[in-house]
């Protein structure tokens, strides 16, 4: 009965659409809408979510009924929903991976035959600069437009993630804005050639995730490989300046000079050190910009040859200079999630941490804390907290930590005298380390002769409170402040 | 954000006041032409600027007015409206922590038919006063009346990092009338100074009180002026009952906690982190840090700005529960000098190879708008991470001449020089000395993940009267303050 019903109702779609021809030439079978009603927590009162709101978006449909939108349309997502274009029939759609370093997502239908009717996207990883793509666009009812792209130019560049860089193409497009959102496919010949991210109506400057990114995500999502982009955790300055070449020996030759290798990192863990000069990745020779010569675009920084084209676990031998002699490392290459960080560089739309306690109220440093000051976050926010958060590799050197902080003080009588600390790292508590929110919840555990001593790291230094009376004014605070839980972890 | 402006006129327009009274005699008009250095050309004398301020005459044939009307001072001409003459003037004593100066004139005429203004009191409040000066420029004196508002603990604006007691006026007082007298039954009770400047307030005068003034005419008794002394500890509130009982502290509303002590400061080896202070110069110290003195409740600070260089303080404190007396002698405290604003002093620096190196403070921060975060942080955390202990100062890499020497070194504008030539870099002389050792190739370490900087000495020398002349250099280094 329900299979006869599923035939008809194909064959009554068939009918339709042959009826009006015209149309569905117009009306796109590779593409479709793509809204999600997002709601992000508060990270100032973290407790609670900010207003929700929807974004709008053009997925490319892939085959096996996969939609792959930016990772930036399923950011704290409530709901995310198909919607056909012309029919704006919808259906819930469901996340099957997200890699937010790479601003990819791939999702998939409730229901799987919801696509039935579409042609599945092949991914083209063809396109060079002077190649004219197309990016597509969905009118209100509907219509596909499509509007010419040059691409300009493929490098290294940054992605929306603070501190990623992935190959990307810059091109030049009039583009219009159509329901307020820029995450649109980019098209050669019928093909999906990548994904735009950003779009600057004023320079026409249009950015994309490129093919070989797509590419990378799809590789790893298909093959279940470990997520992520992989690093070597060195950093490096060009070697263009005659004098300092012949002062470090390296006359007539190329290469770059490695300024920083981040402690724990592949690199370290393969013996680089700062002062070497990589010369070589693999096949590849380095010049004195960064660069290799990649065999279908040209000049790309060697970022990309670690990055792009190599997967978490991969070896790759680096070949230094290292006191006028070559040397040869082997470097197993692992991505870097934003947990391991200190202060973590972006979020994943994980609920944020954090502590009340008899008021006080604690969290961890992140960025995104930071960044919620505003565009100016950087002068505005406590400037400790943003010292640490740009030098926490050579500040921290421990690694496995965090910045415990006492955000504010939530006025009650226990906390007199108290009301106008704020931004102030946490050092100790009752005589214990405080590396998390989970050693402060513990060390609040052992008071020491009735009193809890909190130590910070500036001014007032040290504070003390009852600790018996911290615990009954906690019920309290959440009825007087209507606050629905006192503590995240 | 309160903001306050100093009433120094930069530019004499001609309104002309309503004349005088019976101090006209006394007050003077300072006109100022001042020269201020560009820490960006700091080789250079700066552009010369005019301004006009208001003094009295005081005690000893002198005129007192305001430090920011003589600062940097190149040619100081006074007129007093009863004299057709014009006097030329020189600055005897300035206090920039406090905003005061007074000046002599070489021709002893200036001072006939004058008497010395005599200072008075605190003015209570909402009592009447008169406030003495040049408004917005004119040759004429000016008087405007108002009422005492407010006595309170203020910043000083003409050198930033300064706060000393200031009393608030309703009198309109406006640029020009910086260092004029504010009268009250024939007594000088306070030097005009800084207005506020915001959109909302208005009718906001301060005044520099007699307490300050007192103080600055006791501390050059000897000849020199020493500046302001600083306990140099920071200190916390003991409000909350359960710290005070964790201390052992009575429930009398007593004492303050000392959060820390300075390095190299006049509490060093005496104060500790964590003593709750209870007395100071035998005078209880309450929970929010006030003392009673006087007849009236001033902040604990208040104890110390009345005090002179080498004087010292009781100090009555609970150190872990054990009471004690302790004492010190009092010194300013140099480290903050890095936030002030410096007046009468050349620009330190060394140029080498196109290089400008100079000291961080806070002309260099304005003059070049820096706005990078490690330099900011030395900048704002140089006094609270004592990192002055072990660099008196934090030397930068201000600007680069370009020049084939230095053709690809663009990018380290703006980087903190942590060694040169092997030399850890703790003040500008040691820049000095570094570059001057017989080295083949000078190597300079930037702070921070950066390749160091090479410079080869004879690339250097073949640049050296070429960057001169192209740039029209007057001078490759610049170690003392003290203009010649």
């Amino acid at each position: 009965m329900e299979m006869r019903f599923f035939i008809l109702a194909l064959l009554l779609s068939v009918h339709v659409a042959s009826a009006l021809d015209a149309e569905a030439r117009r009306t796109p079978s590779s593409v479709i809408r793509v809204n999600s009603t997002c709601q992000p927590y508060d990270i100032a009162k973290p407790w609670a979510k900010k207003a929700p709101f929807t974004r709008s978006g053009v997925g490319a449909i892939l085959a096996d009924n996969r939609v792959l939108v930016t990772a930036e349309m399923v950011m704290d997502h409530i709901v995310i929903e198909f919607e056909k274009p012309g029919s704006a029939e919808k259906s819930s759609a469901r996340l099957l991976a997200v890699d937010y370093e790479a601003n990819l997502a791939l999702l998939e239908p409730v229901d799987a035959p919801f696509f039935a009717d579409f042609t599945p996207l092949a991914l083209d990883t063809s396109a060079v600069v002077g190649d004219r793509l197309s990016v597509w666009q969905l009118e209100t009812n509907g219509t596909l437009i499509t509007t010419d792209a040059l691409l300009t130019n493929v490098a290294v560049g940054p992605y929306p993630m603070d501190g990623v860089a992935l190959l990307s193409y810059q091109l030049t497009a009039a583009l219009q804005a159509r329901e307020g959102s820029f995450t649109l496919p980019l098209m050669k010949e019928g093909q999906l050639a990548g994904f735009s991210m950003r779009f600057d109506p004023r320079t026409q400057n249009l950015t994309a995730i490129s093919a070989q990114v797509i590419e990378h995500f799809l590789t790893q999502v298909q093959e279940k490989k470990t997520p992520g982009f992989p690093k070597a955790g060195v950093t490096f300055a060009e070697t263009r300046d005659p004098m300092f070449r012949s002062h470090i020996g390296l006359d007539g030759r190329q290469g770059v000079y490695i300024t920083e290798v981040s402690p724990g990192s592949p690199g370290a863990k393969a013996g680089i050190a700062s002062g070497d000069v990589l010369l070589k990745i693999g096949a590849y020779e380095i010049d004195r910009d960064g660069n290799y010569s990649d065999p279908v675009h040209g000049k790309l920084s060697l970022v990309h040859l670690i990055s792009g084209q190599h997967f978490p676990g991969d070896r790759v031998s680096f070949t230094l200079l290292r006191d006028g002699a070559e040397k040869t490392v082997d470097v197993i290459l692992e991505a870097r999630g934003p947990e391991t960080f200190i202060s973590p560089p972006y979020g994943t739309g994980e609920p944020p941490r954090f502590v009340i306690a008899g008021g006080l109220f604690f969290q961890e440093l992140s960025r995104d804390f930071l960044k919620a000051y505003g565009k100016n976050w950087e002068q505005q926010a406590n400037q400790r907290l943003v010292y640490y958060d740009r030098y926490q590799n050579v500040l921290f050197p421990e690694a496995d930590r965090r910045i415990v902080f006492l955000r504010g003080v939530i006025p009650t009588e226990g906390n007199m005298g108290y009301h106008d600390l704020d931004s102030l790292v946490v050092t100790r508590i009752n005589g214990r380390d405080i590396l998390r929110l989970e050693d402060l919840v513990a060390a609040l555990q052992h008071p020491d002769k009735g009193f809890h001593r909190i130590e910070f790291e500036d001014d007032p230094g040290i504070i003390i409170l009852n600790a018996a009376r911290m615990d009954a004014e906690n019920e309290k605070l959440k009825d007087a402040y209507g606050l629905p839980i006192l503590q995240r972890l | 954000m309160r903001i306050y402006i100093i009433l120094f006129l930069a530019f004499a327009t001609s309104v002309v006041a309503q004349g005088p009274n019976s101090i006209g005699r006394n007050l003077v008009r300072v006109l100022t032409t001042s020269q201020t250095p560009d820490y960006t050309l700091p080789w250079n004398p700066g552009p010369a600027s005019e301004g006009v301020g208001a003094g009295f005459v005081v005690e000893g044939n002198m005129i007192m007015t305001n430090a920011h009307v003589v600062s940097n001072a190149r040619f100081i001409v006074l007129t007093r409206e009863a004299d057709p003459r014009e006097y030329q003037a020189s600055v005897k004593y300035i206090a920039h922590d406090c905003d005061l100066a007074l000046l002599e004139v070489s021709d002893d005429s200036f001072f006939n038919n004058t008497t010395p203004l005599a200072f008075g009191g605190i003015p209570e409040l909402e009592s009447t006063v008169s406030a003495y000066g040049y408004p917005l420029g004119g040759a004429r004196a000016s008087v405007t009346r108002g009422v005492v508002s407010r006595i309170d603990f203020l910043p000083y604006s003409h050198s930033m990092v300064d706060s000393h007691l200031a009393i608030q006026i309703d009198a309109a007082i406006n640029p020009g009338n910086s260092g004029g007298p504010v009268m009250q039954d024939g007594e000088v009770v306070g030097v005009a100074f800084q207005g506020f400047s915001g959109a909302v307030a208005q009718n906001v005068g301060y005044m520099i009180p007699t307490p300050v003034i007192r103080r600055f005419l006791h501390d050059i008794k000897d000849g020199s002026y020493d500046r302001y002394v600083d306990l140099a500890i920071t200190y916390s509130k003991l409000q909350n009952p359960a710290q005070r009982a964790a201390l052992g502290l009575k429930n009398d509303f007593r004492g303050v906690m000392v959060n820390s002590v300075y390095a190299d400061g006049s509490s060093h080896g005496v104060l500790q982190k964590g003593d709750v202070l209870l007395a100071i110069d035998g005078m209880a110290v309450s929970q929010d840090g006030f003392v009673e003195l006087d007849g009236s409740r001033v902040e604990m600070p208040e104890v110390i700005e009345r005090k002179l260089k080498n004087e010292s303080v009781t100090f009555d404190i609970l150190r872990a529960g054990k009471s004690m007396q302790l004492s010190t002698e009092l010194r300013p405290a140099w480290q903050f000098a890095i936030q002030a604003a410096q007046y009468n002093v050349r620009p330190r620096f060394v140029l080498f190879g196109g290089l400008l190196f100079q000291p961080l403070g806070k002309e260099v921060m304005e003059a070049y708008q820096i706005n990078d975060l490690r330099i900011r942080y030395y900048y704002d955390f140089f006094v609270t991470d004592e990192i002055y202990v072990d660099r008196p100062e934090i030397i930068l890499l201000s600007q680069i001449l370009p020049d084939p020497v230095n053709t690809y070194l663009a990018g380290f504008r703006n980087t903190i020089v942590e060694e040169i030539n092997g030399i850890k870099i703790r003040t500008l002389e040691d820049v000095s000395r570094a570059f001057k050792l017989p080295v083949k190739t000078h190597v300079i370490k930037p702070e921070g993940f950066v390749r160091p900087i090479v410079l080869e000495a004879a690339e250097v020398a073949a640049s050296r009267e070429r960057i001169l002349s192209r740039y029209n250099v007057l001078q490759e280094e610049n170690l003392s303050e003290q203009w010649k």
